[in-house]
């Protein structure tokens, strides 16, 4: 592993701000940095965010870089895989981490590629060999059935790391250092794809990936109209409306409040499963959750098995006179 | 307009957990022998998207699957429900490969194929969820990507894809040929129709080896890997399920109001 | 989950077995049907009422998903399996196992569009392309009558009965007036095809003829639905025809020749019936399976108690064993397998036979192994329960047929 060291984090901001993954990804990546006695790198592409940028180094990042274009200030698959195949190349880094996001999830594997390297993507866990240095990777196959261990000898070691897998850092440090500014020439450099617009699907109320308490609905829930019902539920406990793959398939709630293994991927303090089976791909979803609260008419669900509290009962009756004790104590 | 889709055949994921058992040892994932063999779920999405361009203009679908001793009924599927032709990479060769031996494997295939206007698959599977095969194929044969597709249009050499993303979803547009990987938001695949059911034992795909895609086994399969899997196992649940009951529905639902109330849960 | 690793499917028929699974997986409500199945029905209902029940816009995707029209011969617009019965009994099994009432209303249709095959070619295209057309009519066909159902079990051949429903030629037509007992989907029909007296005199076997009826013909009535436990989404129905006139060429039959005809056409007559049967079955054993292992007590699962898991294996061997008798059925219906021992026909009469038996079997086993939660309703056991009753009877009791059958191995 002669020349590649450090961790690298390939960070990501909206709007302006520092998006939450890449505070995920400093706490990741700092353990690995400090297993292996390296630097914890940041870096991250836009336009006009060096500022925003300098706020991780009170994180405990060690360096950051920031490729500045007006070009970069959205995300483009070609212009970011272009840049950071690039600034990988020249500076070197043993590890790069992602975060398996809308950006992460096809930009790593792309960089991959091009580098000549492996990534596993979906990462919950991290750890390094300590005999040869290399990153070990724990990611949950079959739909979250299995975990598997993946390790590789190309550089660098690349992972995307799953949503809240990893606690947010927190400021450690009031001291600051400068950010180097790379001014990238993309004159080069082909753009293959372009975005012609952007549509917001977004639910109103609280949403899903931050919410304290999610009420999650699936196949057992029949139809729209039951959806209805777990929303009032919801709303009441100030929480957000989730739901199985199954149900957003069947068109009984948008796509956008669907959690599980391709869908969001959640941690609330407690999650309250309606007519939800429990199999593996929406669990993945949930299992981060602090409390699991299973309704389902089913004894043998598995759900029963990933929860803390269950009602075995037909939802119709048991979430509306749940409610409505709740209520009753106020 | 030329289209070529990648398939996988897999365990079916909707299969009750238990279904499946871990064999640390040996480092497999055992289905038991109820758990039916189908096409991943995503990768027939990726094969109604093309079967919806073809029905809009003319189009030849092809489609390939890589793996060992497949299962007809579930690699035909796709011809059923209208595509055209089925070529098998199937050797023991190509067995337990990872995304990039898999991807150079079906790259190859590809350019055996000729000519490719598109290129679709599912956005990942469902027995590796790695979802990389995809950006594989469009390295090897050096064209765009695009992910998670839930509409594709083409015309005039583009194409103009929804792409989803997690509050909504984005209008994108490149140049063909491309690689696009399909997500369930495209919508539910046809049926075979009874017309080509009927065929279905007529029906024979192409069988390639390694050696007729001008690979080497070498560089198939495991061998051809980069990524080793050191350990595989079951995730440890820790909580145990605390039943609240009740005489009725309902009053179990009282109790669960009162016993979350009393243990500040909500 | 049904097996589909046998060896006598082809690649065709697991595909044909996959699109009905798939079919009853995405687009039929079980516990919607159970309910339209349960809704309590008055004896006397109009066929207006009863077209009500059916779920009309389920058949129409069925039909867009070229199942409904399953067993109609290609060239009346069918999916043209009328002469495959290795597929038409998978196709049950699955529907059976995987969408309980729909499979149901698919092969009340299926058996139907297969004896309609036979007949002349016009009424065919007829009688098909009104199905087609009506997403809300069923085929169906009578026999039955009071004084001649299948408890008529005298060892000879008695002249004279006192028929209730008689068909006397006109000029050029033939006048009906009478009752048919038990018409499954009678009420729904369009066209009836039912096997009507017309020899007076001669014994039952050689006195009726089959005709072709349009419900819409003058005269012809439903004067009563017959009620029965498990009721089903299409009524058994009885009929009444008072002086309904039918033109010759709906007679499909020679006259008074009804019952050469119908044994040789009994071969595959059972398969969607009874493959339909077994896949329920098959789907409540499953459960069953799942209940044994899951329920707890005395520190194990139930199903490795010795009784329980012994009764388990009991069921488990029957449902195989009549599932084999379902199939060597269609072998020899298609003339895969040697029609020395065991003629079609036969296989019809031990079917029916053999599958209520197992049917009972499976219900004294359910009533153990679930002991006091049998009658629960949200088990799918309890409906089970309640709608085979219904389904049970078959044209035949168990005892006819295991006489008919003796008499073919006598060589009458």
């Amino acid at each position: 592993m002669e020349g590649q060291k450090d961790v690298w984090i390939v960070g990501e901001t909206k709007d302006g701000k520092i998006e939450s993954v890449t505070f995920e990804l400093v706490t990741a990546g700092k353990a690995l940095a400090q297993a292996l006695g390296e630097k914890l790198v940041s870096i991250f592409l836009g336009n006009g965010i060096e500022e925003e940028a300098r706020n991780l180094f009170s994180y405990g990042v060690e360096e950051v870089y920031v490729l500045e274009n007006p070009e970069l200030a959205n995300y483009n698959l070609d212009l970011y895989g272009t840049c950071l195949e690039k600034v990988i190349s020249e500076k070197k880094p043993r590890i790069v981490l992602l975060g398996h996001t809308d950006m992460g999830a096809e930009l790593g594997p792309v960089i991959a590629f091009r580098l000549g390297t492996s990534i596993v993507t979906d990462c919950v866990e991290l750890a390094i060999d300590e005999s040869k240095g290399f990153l070990l990777r724990t990611k949950p196959i079959q739909g979250g059935v299995a975990l598997g261990v993946f390790r590789d000898e190309g550089l660098p070691q690349m992972a995307t790391i799953r949503r809240k897998s990893f606690l947010p850092a927190e400021r450690v440090t009031d001291s600051y250092q400068d950010v180097s500014v790379m001014n990238v020439d993309l004159s080069g450099v082909r753009k293959r794809i372009h975005l012609l617009d952007r549509i917001k699907e977004e639910t109103a109320g609280v949403k899903l990936e931050d919410a304290e308490i999610i009420v999650a609905g699936g196949r057992g829930i029949g139809d729209a109209e039951g959806f209805k019902v777990l929303d009032e539920l919801a709303r009441y406990l100030k929480g957000a409306l989730g739901a199985s793959r199954a149900a957003c398939d069947n068109g009984w709630v948008p796509t956008s409040i669907q959690i599980g293994i391709t869908g969001k991927i959640v941690a609330p303090r407690v999650y309250i499963a309606v007519g939800i089976s429990g199999a593996s791909q929406h669990m993945s979803g949930c299992s981060r959750a602090r409390t699991i609260v299973a309704i389902n008419k089913d004894p043998n669900a598995p759900i029963f098995k990933q929860s803390h509290f269950g009602v075995i009962g037909d939802w119709k009756i048991v979430v509306p006179a749940f409610l409505d004790k709740l209520k009753s104590l106020e | 307009m030329n289209i070529v889709v990648c398939v996988k055949e897999v365990a079916d994921p909707e299969a009750p957990f238990d279904s499946f058992r871990v064999d640390t040892e040996r480092k497999v994932i055992f289905a038991s022998p109820s758990v039916m063999r189908v096409l991943s779920p995503f990768d027939e999405q990726a094969v109604e998207a093309a079967l919806r361009i073809k029905d809009k203009m003319e189009a030849k679908v092809s489609v390939i699957s890589l793996g060992n001793k497949l299962d007809r009924v579930v690699v035909k599927k796709p011809l059923l429900m209208g595509a055209d032709e089925l070529f098998l990479l199937e050797d023991e060769a190509f067995e337990g490969g990872d995304s990039f031996s898999t991807a150079y494997a079906l790259s190859s295939a590809i350019k055996k194929i000729g000519s490719y206007d598109l290129v679709l698959c599912g956005r990942q599977s469902a027995d590796t969820n790695a979802g990389q095969v995809g950006a594989g194929i469009a390295y090897f044969l050096g064209i765009p990507l695009v992910t998670v597709a839930r509409k594709i249009d083409v015309s005039d050499g583009k194409a103009r894809v929804e792409k989803v993303v997690s509050d909504g979803y984005e209008v994108v547009e490149t140049t063909l040929p491309c690689v696009i990987t399909v997500s369930s938001e495209l919508g539910q695949p046809r049926y075979p129709s009874i017309h080509n059911i009927r065929r279905a034992n007529e029906l024979k795909p192409i069988i390639w080896k390694p050696a007729d895609i001008g690979l080497d086994p070498s560089l198939c399969g495991k061998k051809g890997s980069k990524l080793h899997l050191l350990k595989l196992f079951q995730p440890v649940y820790e909580s145990s399920c605390h039943i609240i009951e009740g005489d009725t529905p309902v009053e179990a639902a009282h109790n669960l109001a009162l016993r979350l109330r009393a243990v500040r849960i909500i | 989950m049904i097996d589909l690793n046998l060896p006598y499917l082809t690649d065709e028929h697991k595909s044909l077995a996959m699109l009905v699974k798939e079919f009853c997986e995405r687009e039929v409500d079980l516990k919607k049907l159970n309910e339209i199945a349960d809704q309590p029905i008055s004896p006397n209902a109009t066929p207006e009422e009863l077209r009500k029940r059916i779920p009309v816009d389920l058949m129409s995707k069925a039909q867009d998903a070229g199942l409904r029209q399953l067993c109609i011969p290609k060239e009346f617009g069918g999916s043209g399996y009328e002469n495959d019965h290795i597929a038409q009994g998978i196709a049950a099994e699955v529907a059976g196992y995987y969408g309980g009432q729909f499979g149901r209303l698919m092969t009340i249709n299926w058996k139907q569009q297969v004896g309609i095959a036979y007949l002349q070619k016009d009424l065919q295209e007829e009688i098909y392309s009104d199905f087609l057309r009506d997403k809300s009519t069923m085929l169906a066909a009578s026999i039955t009558e009071p004084n001649h159902g299948s408890d008529y079990l005298v060892p000879y051949e008695e002249p004279g009965l006192m028929p209730d429903c008689v068909a006397v030629k006109d000029g050029d037509e033939w006048v009906i007036n009478g009752d048919k007992m038990f018409c499954t989907a009678g009420g729904v029909s369009n066209y009836v095809h039912v096997t009507i007296k017309t020899d007076l005199k001669a014994p039952v076997t050689k006195g009726m003829t089959q005709f072709i009826v349009p419900t819409r013909t003058k005269g012809w009535s439903i004067s009563r639905v017959n009620v029965m436990m498990g009721n089903e989404i299409a009524p058994n129905v009885q009929m009444r025809f008072e002086n309904v006139r039918i033109p010759d060429r709906y007679r499909v039959s020679p006259v008074n020749g009804a019952f050469e005809i119908m044994r040789s056409r009994l071969a595959g007559k059972s398969l969607h019936m009874f493959g339909q049967f077994l896949g329920w079955s098959e789907r409540v054993f499953d459960d069953m399976k799942e209940y044994a292992k899951a329920r707890i007590q005395g520190g194990r699962p139930i199903i490795q108690h010795p009784n329980v898991g012994a009764m388990i294996a009991e069921a488990d061997c029957l449902l195989k064993s009549l599932r084999l008798l379902l199939y060597q059925n269609a072998w020899e219906c298609m003339g895969i397998v040697s029609r020395k021992e065991l003629i079609p026909v036969k296989g019809w009469y031990y079917l029916n036979w053999y599958a209520k038996k197992v049917v009972m079997r499976i219900i004294e086993i359910g009533l153990e192994v679930y002991g006091g939660m049998a009658p629960q309703k949200e088990l799918p056991f309890e409906h089970y329960v309640r709608v085979l009753l219904s389904v049970m009877h078959g044209g035949s009791t168990g005892v006819l047929s295991l006489i008919k059958a003796s008499r073919i191995i006598a060589g009458r």
